[in-house]
């Protein structure tokens, strides 16, 4: 481990979790904190790289150009069919508890 | 009992159009192999057998017509990546452990278009996210060389199946490794054609700059037929490459002059000394040829690692946030509101590996971070780049082992992520610049098989399969075939 590594605590981890939508188990939470530290270790070598002789247009990863299609619709989706894979459907709407509660508590956060 | 299992897919479509064996009957010969040897190997999710005698039946009619292409009635596995309408497509994962796509991904359209039968879907790591099919959802799928080995990851049900005489070819995707590595442990042939080559229409996303659809075959010449069938712009894939339809299969046996090919010697010191001796033996048999042999730098191995897994991650993170437990995939039947939809669904149909990749990418693209990790890892991709094109400038292919050893054990790094990460250091660059690669089966390595990895320039397939096929020539590999295989 080098002095100047990053890592992560526990309280960091549970935001990122819940950034992510996810709840950790509290059994995971010692294993995640270990390998993702580990990981930020190896990942924190990447600042050392000299990337100063890239100009900025030379930045794109991309190999070739875009292609643009027109907006046009090209199918007729099989709405019965589509929502057949739905866990919860009322008529054509996908059934949710509803929100309104929650809104407010999330405001407090 | 026959032996059609042992033919490679050129055979095949020969026997095929000679009217010495139907579709139908090939078919069920692998359904009934698959029946019999699959409960070990655990190669396939789902095995599509109605599916298959139809399109068998199909094919037969089609072949009894005069209308039949090369690949028509031949059977092939198909990775669980692959959307199949009316099939169940699960990316090895909880989430979608029930979802019965509406739809075909392009390269399934264009497999049974081109007349394919598909026999099933194979297994893979949850998302494509792991290096030996161990992180499944439906269990881990063993090596046919060796059960108590893996048979590399992601696209290890293709690998198994294919070294298994399950199925004669099969699909891939590879976002770091996936198809060359998985080839490289099960001894075949795995190409991962350039990014924008393969339509990533219905192929569940894990890294959408990365992702590639590909080939698990058993010879060159069997690639380079099912890739053909594979390749082509796609109105669905904006990233699709504009090119003129490819002709591997017609150009492979194009004599060219002796070719160059650069060798980074930092990733021949990272072999132990029988790989080390392996691939010079290789190197030996290639200059024997006439072909030119160089030792380049090529200083990426402590990058290549770092940066595809700042990157890999957090196109990850982004990729699978469509995973919300409202329109389809699992939902947690203990949620009480629709934060716990999302919070409960997320938590309990996603296995270990894909959390910890999402919190990853969650972390390398959140505000204080995304400069020193997301943004830096993108400008060394770019350097990357760079690097290739220069050694590309003066050498035609470049050569490297698929894995810097043959398939681990089972369970042997379960409790060491960082070390499955490492596994590959070989192929992550590959992905990270975009180029076509191949991993052809020329090595062993502690009695099991390993790849030697070529490495072409952009969109120079047709010349890839060539010097591949040249090599196929010099160093016929059906000399080994796993236990598995050669039962009846």
């Amino acid at each position: 481990m080098t002095e100047n590594n990053v890592s992560i605590t526990e309280q960091e981890l549970q935001k990122l979790a819940k950034l992510a939508k996810l709840s950790l188990s509290s059994e995971d939470i010692p294993d995640y904190l270990n390998s993702i530290n580990k990981l930020l270790d190896i990942l924190g070598q990447l600042e050392q790289v000299d990337v100063s002789e890239l100009a900025d247009e030379e930045q794109s990863f991309l190999i070739q150009q875009i292609i643009m299609r027109d907006d046009e619709i090209t199918c007729d989706p099989d709405i019965e069919k589509i929502q057949q894979q739905a866990p919860e459907i009322t008529k054509h709407f996908y059934t949710v508890p509803k929100v309104i509660d929650d809104f407010q508590e999330d405001n407090d956060v | 009992m026959s032996d059609w299992h042992k033919k490679t897919v050129t055979q095949l479509s020969e026997a095929l159009h000679h009217g010495t064996i139907s579709s139908e009957t090939l078919t069920q010969h692998f359904l009934g192999r698959i029946a019999q040897h699959d409960p070990l190997i655990n190669s396939f999710i789902e095995v599509s057998s109605d599916l298959a005698l139809t399109q068998a039946r199909e094919a037969d009619a089609k072949l009894a017509a005069g209308t039949a292409g090369p690949l028509t009635g031949v059977p092939f596995a198909h990775k669980d990546i692959f959307c199949t309408d009316g099939v169940r497509t699960t990316a090895g994962s909880k989430m979608l452990e029930d979802f019965v796509p509406p739809y075909n991904a392009t390269v399934t359209q264009k497999l049974f278009d081109a007349g394919m039968v598909m026999l099933g879907k194979a297994n893979m790591d949850e998302f494509a996210m792991g290096s030996s099919t161990e992180h499944s959802f439906f269990g881990a799928c063993r090596n046919p060389f060796d059960t108590e080995f893996v048979p590399g990851g992601s696209s290890g049900g293709s690998s198994a199946a294919v070294a298994a005489g399950l199925a004669p070819i099969a699909t891939g995707s590879d976002t770091g490794g996936s198809i060359r590595q998985p080839a490289s442990f099960c001894h075949l042939v795995g190409i991962k054609p350039t990014y924008g080559q393969v339509s990533r229409y219905g192929m569940i996303a894990f890294a959408s700059s990365l992702d590639q659809g590909g080939v698990l075959a058993q010879s060159v010449g069997d690639a380079a037929l099912m890739l053909e069938a594979m390749v082509g712009p796609d109105p669905m894939d904006s990233t699709t490459h504009q090119v003129a339809q490819a002709n591997y299969t017609s150009e492979l046996d194009s004599a060219e002059k002796p070719f160059k090919i650069g060798v980074p010697k930092a990733f021949v010191e990272a072999l132990d000394d029988e790989g080390q001796s392996e691939f010079h033996r290789v190197l030996d048999m290639l200059q024997s040829h006439g072909h030119q042999i160089d030792f380049i730098e090529l200083n990426i191995a402590n990058i290549v690692i770092p940066t595809y897994y700042v990157i890999a991650p957090a196109e990850a993170s982004s990729n699978l946030a469509r995973y919300d437990g409202v329109r389809y995939g699992y939902r947690s039947p203990h949620a009480q509101s629709v934060e716990e939809i999302y919070l409960k669904s997320r938590s309990e149909a996603f296995g270990y590996e894909v959390k910890r990749r999402i919190l990853m990418g969650t972390y390398v693209l959140s505000s204080g971070y995304y400069e020193a990790f997301y943004h830096q890892a993108t400008r060394i991709r770019a350097i990357l780049r760079q690097r290739f094109a220069e050694i590309f400038e003066k050498y035609d292919f470049v050569a490297t082992p698929s894995a810097l050893s043959s398939a681990f054990k089972l369970n042997a790094l379960d409790h060491d992520p960082i070390a499955m990460y490492f596994s590959d250091l070989c192929t992550v660059s590959v992905n990270l610049a975009n180029l076509p690669a191949i991993s052809l089966p020329l090595m062993q390595h502690k009695g099991m098989p390993l790849g030697f990895q070529l490495i072409g320039r952009h969109f120079d397939e047709t010349r890839l399969f060539q010097f591949s096929y040249q090599i196929e020539k010099m160093a016929p590999w059906d000399h080994i075939v796993s236990a598995v295989k050669d039962s009846q």
